[in-house]
């Protein structure tokens, strides 16, 4: 446990590489002024907070972690069986595979292009763990005509609830360049199943994806409204592929005739994609700010922006599955 | 020179103008008081080109009855980003959280709409302009 008080080029260490997004709205949540513009500002208000004695460098690191697990994911959802024989064999794969547990989530440190295990987690209740590695995102500087790479860690969390058997699996949003290549080019899709293949061989488990059409549908018709919705994308059993977008500024897609003559067509139709805002007053205290999530069901991926902490990710999954 | 000078210019009376003011306040009154009035609806309404739609606009928005804006929309998905209400406000970049990028200007990747707001009170103190001589 950290005891001193840490310099500022400690903070800076601590949480230099997060979103100006992601540490306010982590200040917020801990009820702490949270005023800044810049990188540099934002470490110079955090080490004020530690010179004030309002957090210490054990609460810095706390907030590293959760915000590198939670924020700015996109998650994708699967179940596995949560019977006593299923679960065991967590234990079983675990051990056969030798993989240090530990017993407190710890920091991402120096990810390298190469995927490297963070640590893993296993109680009764749930497992977890967490990997990282370094992308490359292409920057395009106008100014000189230059494509300037920048190198960026990426973080991917497998969180397994053992009660009710939901699945997540949380990665950063991947860059330019990286090793999950297919025909010799980096893609994105070779990227999130390379960490569903982890988490298998982790579990042990095959991971059943989730459906989400069911749930974004059952959350865009709950009355009364649980969501802001202003773009939907659905498709009929005639093949018909509708995107229905309210530009309107301030106003819900909902209501409208259009939608009220869609609700009353007897048509089949799947619900594909919608970005949600969640609104907390119809949370009964569960969100206490109104949340964005944009859900791909036709790819099964619920992303989640830079502000978003771990009980809002939680309480939304949970409304959608 | 534009399309309201022009209409201005035409005929000192501007019978055509008057005409086709009290066409959109016609419509204006069919619509609630917190609507978003887009131009290119309301030329679709009234059997006119949006042009001159947005040349009535113009004129009703002289006499305080709207107020335009401007709706900066997401260029791939249509969703409204931002309301600004001068273009000096635009912003070079602007951040889509549906498509997860910013969106550029220069690029062309957000789109820029004039639509107005209406001033009920001062809607319903409108008074038919006169159209004949």
């Amino acid at each position: 446990m950290a005891s001193s008080i840490p310099s500022r080029s400690k903070v800076a260490q601590i949480l230099g590489k997060y979103s100006i997004a992601s540490v306010r709205s982590w200040l917020r949540r801990k009820g702490l002024s949270a005023t800044m513009n810049s990188r540099d500002a934002m470490t110079t208000k955090v080490h004020e907070l530690v010179e004030k004695e309002k957090l210490t460098e054990d609460d810095l690191i706390e907030g590293a972690i959760g915000i590198e697990e939670a924020s700015a994911k996109r998650v994708y959802l699967y179940r596995i069986s949560t019977s006593t024989a299923d679960l065991k064999k967590i234990d079983a794969q675990l051990a056969t595979l030798k993989v240090p547990l530990v017993a407190a989530r710890t920091p991402s440190v120096s990810p390298t292009p190469t995927s490297k295990l963070m640590y893993a987690m296993n109680t009764d209740s749930a497992f977890r763990a967490k990997w990282n590695e370094q992308h490359t995102r292409i920057k395009v500087d106008k100014k000189h005509q230059q494509f300037v790479p920048v190198k960026e860690p990426k973080i991917i969390v497998l969180i397994v609830d053992k009660k009710t058997g939901l699945v997540q699996i949380r990665y950063d949003k991947p860059a330019d360049k990286h090793l999950h290549e297919v025909n010799g080019e980096p893609k994105a899709q070779a990227y999130f199943d390379f960490y569903k293949e982890q988490a298998e061989n982790l579990l042990g488990l095959s991971l059943k994806p989730i459906e989400l059409r069911t749930g974004l549908e059952k959350t865009l018709k709950k009355v009364p409204p649980v969501v802001s919705v202003v773009h939907v994308v659905d498709e009929d059993e005639e093949g018909i592929q509708s995107k229905r977008t309210q530009k309107k500024i301030g106003k819900d897609l909902r209501d409208t005739k259009a939608w009220n003559q869609m609700m009353q067509d007897p048509m089949v139709r799947t619900y594909e994609e919608a970005p949600l805002r969640w609104k907390h007053g119809m949370t009964g205290g569960k969100l206490t700010r109104e949340v964005f999530s944009n859900v791909d069901a036709a790819n099964g991926q619920v992303r989640f922006d830079a502000h978003c902490s771990e009980e809002e990710i939680d309480y939304v999954l949970a409304q959608l599955v | 020179m534009s399309l309201l000078n022009w209409f201005k210019r035409s005929s000192p009376s501007s019978p055509q103008l008057n005409a086709l003011v009290n066409k959109v306040a016609v419509y204006l009154r069919s619509r609630a008081a917190d609507d978003q009035i887009v131009p290119k609806i309301v030329g679709k309404a009234i059997g006119e080109t949006e042009i001159r739609a947005f040349t009535a606009l113009r004129v009703l928005e002289e006499l305080g009855i709207v107020r335009h804006h401007f709706g900066l929309y997401c260029g791939k998905k249509g969703i409204p980003l931002k309301s600004i209400d001068d273009l000096s406000q635009l912003p070079t970049e602007i951040y889509c959280d549906a498509c997860d990028e910013d969106h550029c200007e220069s690029d062309g990747e957000y789109k820029v709409e004039t639509y107005y707001t209406i001033d009920p009170v001062k809607l319903a103190q409108f008074k038919e302009r006169k159209v004949a001589a």
